[in-house]
């Protein structure tokens, strides 16, 4: 059986979650050059807690979590596509008042630097603006973090500011963090 | 009983919010002007919600809610409380927090709320240990961005068209920061 897909891009494609994915998610996650970019490294995470997170995505009305993955052909060799799992993207803090929300992204380390994670986001800014109806988005950074820096300056977002020395990561001290924003229609 | 105080100041002091402090935090959260920037203030909370609200700040080591009590009031037999203060958010593995305040339409302009969370700095930085403070305000509250300004906090972030204010649309957000001067 497929898992629902919900945007097409040309090398990658957002998908649903599915349960059979999340042993996997768990250790791509534990990769250290992945975790210390993702805000909570002080935290330990069970295999058990990621399954009770999956459980709750579709519970959350604040937040929507999707897949990344990659486009292959079909091994079959005709119509359509399977797809292999690159990493995930969420919408989260969505204020349905104010009519905006933040993302946040991560691809497995070997699909790093390909322009997956441009297209990706290009991807989730469309749902937002033209499926949840959201009027501006923001992301973080940590400024070491120069590959989702770029990421998002090419799908348009700004510099909005910076929080100076505001993280602390391992090996390399307090970093500052960078805060974007883009307009729909921007 | 006096309410036990946390830190003294000269026109207001920091103390313990007692759990009977909830009804008059609540009638006063539902008055417009006190409303008008809050966060959440789309929301129709009822006084039930606002004692869960309570009960569970009391058991989460992330947040810290104080009592801004009038210094003249204390002991008087009238109630002293003029609104609050609050650090969110407290992140010990990165050593900050987040500062939010509130004061009550009828303490408004008096600079209780200047040293309100000047005394909130010095309970964060020297008893908490923290290293660093944020803020989140928008454009249009100016009594609060002066509040953060002579306080020595920064500018840091300016988000354009941010957060919905009725009467005056998508208004833009800012973030300020202060560091801890060893």
């Amino acid at each position: 059986m497929g898992r629902p897909i919900l945007r097409r891009g040309k090398s990658v494609s957002l998908g649903i979650h599915v349960r059979e994915e999340i042993p996997e998610m768990y250790s791509e996650f534990a990769d250290f050059e992945v975790q210390r970019f993702l805000g909570r490294p002080d935290r330990l995470y069970t295999l058990d807690s990621e399954y009770e997170w999956f459980e709750s995505i579709p519970k959350k009305e604040d937040m929507r979590v999707l897949a990344i993955l990659l486009n292959r052909k079909n091994s079959s060799g005709r119509q359509g596509h399977d797809h292999l799992l690159i990493g995930n993207i969420g919408i989260h803090l969505i204020d349905r008042v104010s009519s905006k929300a933040e993302i946040g992204y991560l691809l497995f380390r070997k699909y790093w630097g390909r322009g997956y994670g441009t297209e990706a986001v290009s991807l989730v800014v469309d749902y937002a603006f033209q499926t949840l109806n959201l009027r501006k988005l923001t992301a973080r950074v940590f400024e070491p973090n120069g590959a989702s820096s770029a990421v998002l300056m090419k799908n348009g977002f700004r510099l909005a500011g910076r929080l100076r020395e505001h993280q602390y990561i391992n090996s390399i001290g307090y970093v500052d963090e960078l805060y974007y924003e883009l307009h729909r229609g921007s | 009983m006096g309410r036990p105080i946390v830190r003294e100041g000269s026109g207001i002091s920091l103390g313990i919010l007692e759990r009977s402090d909830i009804p008059q935090l609540y009638a006063e959260f539902n008055t417009p002007d006190v409303r008008r920037y809050l966060t959440g203030r789309e929301r129709a909370v009822s006084l039930e919600a606002a004692y869960q609200m309570y009960d569970s700040a009391q058991k989460d080591t992330s947040t810290m809610t104080y009592a801004v009590a009038v210094n003249a009031l204390r002991g008087k037999g009238s109630s002293d409380l003029a609104g609050t203060v609050a650090l969110n958010h407290i992140d010990w593995a990165n050593r900050r927090a987040e500062v939010a305040y509130i004061l009550f339409r009828k303490y408004w302009g008096k600079g209780y709320g200047t040293e309100a969370l000047s005394l909130a700095v010095m309970q964060a930085f020297w008893t908490l240990n923290l290293r660093k403070l944020t803020a989140t305000v928008c454009r249009p509250n100016r009594p609060s961005v002066k509040v953060l300004e002579k306080n020595g906090f920064r500018k840091a972030v300016t988000f354009t068209n941010h957060v919905y204010v009725e009467h005056e649309g998508y208004v833009d957000e800012f973030i300020y920061e202060l560091f801890r001067q060893e």
